[in-house]
């Protein structure tokens, strides 16, 4: 990970999960959708305005005459663009929501302005997750006081965190390396810095980290 | 002035402040909207300022949340929602369907009161300390946890939200009672069914809202447990009735942009509507289909998969008479022959921008894309696309298409044509940039970023600094027109509607006879310029 890259001028955002291909697979395509709409409708638009302009010399017979249905058209393309993009964005929605069997949990407790993290071997520590690569991980996940979110961008994954509840959030890492973790749920005076880092780690280091004698936890804010 | 006209008709403050005319109600709110406008723009300045260093080095932490809480609240509740419907949709509304005036005066009079009550709560707020919980008002965070001005700000938005109520109810009624002879449903302008439409929204939607606000209290005040589940409550109830309101209030903010959009590109383009009817049933089944797709909000935040994929479903489906407006919008200019005053440069940025916000809109239904985009600037961008690029642009083209007819005065073209192409670039330097930082990672509503997404923050922030010189132009030109502009005729536009028929400005009484609409609405033709 090139944190050191940080120059202002980094444009890209790695991909460290196995969902997240397929999140940018149907991003970049609703990219490429988009730019066509635009690009298509910007051109009738200028085409229209240079063309029809007044004074202009073109033929305007007919202008208000009988037309094909057209507007069944352009509500039935819209229509079925937009349903296939729903169907595909809800199978990788269903994906999201749906952890296979045998997740290494992971505890999370989000309190202002702090994440505080708790692996199943006992260790714990605060605003960065070590989770082991190549195996699915569950975060399981809860709030102290307010409405926190736990955001990976390298994994294209986002849960809210809530009190007075759990709620989960399942990934598969496919990629060694540390990546920024913000809260995006706003929570109050230090949000902006209620933040951290996921060191993603081949699986038997992990499990190396994990048991070794956890250094003492000191709970003090980020910042 | 040489004729009597609603303008000169008293001239006195009081005979301003207690009149029951609509059109100078319209007046009235057209002031005060704009002074919130500029309040809220302050606070966005400040925030672009702040964004243009990774640090925070402007303002604290804290003071820093209450700018974009009170930019939030005061754009949405104090500019925004209130824009077009109680500036030209109170002037122009009776006089479009030939009637005298609404079916209530009183009762405008009293939403512009009610108005200016919430707006004194809010500047309170503002002068008291501020607010800090994002004008979301989130649970538990308002009610428990924020040591700022919440309930004080709350209740500003309680209040102004009657203010919405009394306004929509007068005009479905006007609508429903007022009508002239032969103004029949399907011959009324679009502007005024966007105005229909957004009223029943504005009726249904805003109770849910004072209802909420109202819940907050109650749990603020008397520890009584209803969001906070330390208490018992539920903090995923909360953003269930807060956007059964707010996400229909876009609608609210977007409907009558319309509206004033279709208005404007007929008449430049001297050409029918493309479509009337199914602009209208595209205006109705954006109302209506609107009020289900609020879920679209809580993708992840805990609400059951099978919510936001029906959520998910419906808001695609909302998409689908937007995109049929932008295409007729387009088919209107077919064969037209057309001219490029500013409103109807105006109005063509409207189109563009409206068109990235509704496509960009698109991801952020696709569920499972909006899991990774949701809470970043890519929701700031898309919104401003469809609020600020659509109905500040809608509304700023509006001002200018009616303003020879509300003034009696005409404004520099040519200063109008470029503060709108200004306000065209600026707004995308702006917000483009954004879109892209919400991709990449960056959070909204942060005082601080990482080093990696200034580059992008520093393009935003010089687009405002355009796009401020675009919106203080036209208070400039248009307030010189004012005493120095040409007078204008009647009929500047040669436009069809009935408000081009009566003087400019309107005589108090609108119209001398009571008219009748003989035919369809627009019949423009592209061979009489």
């Amino acid at each position: 990970m090139n944190e050191t890259a940080t120059n202002g001028f980094d444009f890209s955002v790695p991909s460290a999960t196995t969902i997240a291909p397929s999140i940018d697979g149907l991003f970049y395509t609703l990219v490429a959708l988009s730019a066509f709409a635009t690009i298509a409708i910007v051109a009738a638009l200028v085409y229209f305005c240079v063309k029809y302009r007044a004074g202009s010399s073109a033929d305007r017979s007919d202008a208000h005459g009988a037309r094909l249905n057209i507007e069944d058209i352009w509500i039935a393309v819209p229509l079925v663009l937009f349903l296939i993009v729903f169907v595909w964005s809800a199978v990788l929605y269903a994906r999201i929501f749906t952890p296979p069997p045998n997740t290494t949990d992971i505890f999370i407790v989000g309190k202002q302005w702090m994440w505080k993290v708790q692996h199943g071997s006992g260790r714990q520590e605060i605003n960065e997750v070590h989770v082991p690569m190549g195996v699915p991980v569950r975060l399981v996940m809860t709030s102290q006081d307010v409405i926190h979110a736990f955001f990976v961008p390298a994994f294209r994954l986002k849960q809210d965190v809530l009190p007075g509840r759990y709620t989960a959030l399942w990934f598969q890492a496919t990629k060694a390396g540390v990546y920024p973790l913000s809260c995006t749920e706003y929570c109050g005076t230090d949000h902006s810095r209620m933040g951290g880092t996921v060191v993603v780690m081949p699986q038997e280091d992990y499990e190396r980290w994990a048991a070794q004698k956890p250094p003492a936890v000191e709970e003090k804010p980020h910042s | 002035m040489s004729e009597r006209s609603f303008l000169n008709d008293g001239v006195t403050l009081r005979s301003w402040l207690i009149t029951r005319d609509h059109k100078r109600i319209a007046i009235l709110f057209s002031i005060a909207i704009t002074a919130f406008f500029f309040v809220g723009g302050l606070a966005a300045t400040w925030i672009r300022i702040e964004l243009a260093t990774p640090k925070g080095d402007v303002v604290s932490a804290d003071t820093y949340n209450k700018l974009f809480t009170i930019h939030g609240i005061v754009m949405v509740w104090f500019f925004l929602i209130p824009s077009i419907p109680t500036t030209l949709g109170n002037f122009l509304l009776p006089i479009m369907i030939g009637a005298r005036d609404l079916a209530f005066p009183r009762l405008n009079l009293a939403s512009f009161y009610i108005y200016i009550l919430g707006g004194i709560f809010t500047l309170i707020t503002v002068i008291a300390g501020g607010v800090d919980t994002g004008w979301t008002f989130y649970t538990p965070y308002s009610t428990m946890f924020s040591n700022s001005y919440v309930l004080l700000a709350a209740a500003g938005v309680f209040i102004v939200g009657f203010s919405s109520i009394f306004t929509g109810l007068n005009f479905i009624v006007t609508v429903h009672t007022m009508r002239a002879p032969g103004m029949k449903w399907f011959r009324m302008p679009l502007f005024v069914w966007a105005m229909y439409s957004t009223s029943i929204v504005m009726v249904l939607a805003t109770p849910v809202l004072a209802m909420v606000l109202a819940l907050i209290a109650i749990e603020r005040i008397a520890g009584i447990g209803i969001f906070d589940p330390a208490l018992g409550g539920d903090p995923i109830l909360f953003q269930h009735l807060f956007w059964f309101y707010s996400h229909p209030a876009v609608y609210i903010m977007v409907l009558p942009a319309m509206g004033v959009v279709s208005e404007i590109i007929t008449c430049f383009a001297r050409k029918k509507i493309f479509g009337y009817k199914f602009m209208v049933y595209a205006i109705a089944a954006i109302g209506v289909i609107g009020f289900m797709v609020w879920g679209h909000h809580m993708f992840v935040s805990g609400q059951s998969m099978y919510s936001g994929l029906v959520f998910s479903l419906l808001s695609f489906l909302v998409a689908v008479p937007s995109a049929i407006k932008v295409f007729n919008w387009t088919a209107t200019l077919y064969k037209g022959s057309i001219s490029f005053e500013a409103p109807m440069i105006y109005a063509l940025g409207f189109v563009g921008l409206f068109l990235i916000g509704g496509l960009t809109g698109l991801f952020l239904a696709a569920a499972a894309v909006d899991v990774h985009l949701t809470q970043t600037y890519f929701v700031v961008a898309h919104f401003h696309y469809i609020m600020v690029g659509g109905a500040v642009m809608a509304y700023l083209g509006g001002i200018h298409y009616w303003w020879p007819k509300i003034t009696g005065r005409l404004y520099h073209e040519r200063s109008a044509q470029l503060s709108a192409a200004l306000m065209f670039c600026g707004f995308n330097l702006t917000f483009f940039p954004q879109f892209l930082l919400g991709y990449l990672g960056m959070p909204r509503r942060y005082h601080e970023y990482a080093d990696r997404f200034q580059m992008l923050n520093v393009l935003s922030s010089a687009g405002a600094v355009i796009l401020a010189l675009a919106y203080v132009a036209p208070l400039v030109y248009l307030t010189w027109s004012l005493f120095r502009g040409e007078r204008a005729p009647a009929n500047p536009w040669h436009a069809k509607g009935l408000e081009w028929t009566v003087s400019s400005p309107p005589p108090t009484h609108n119209f001398a006879h009571p008219p009748t609409v003989p035919d369809e609405p627009y019949s423009y033709s592209p061979e009489s310029r």
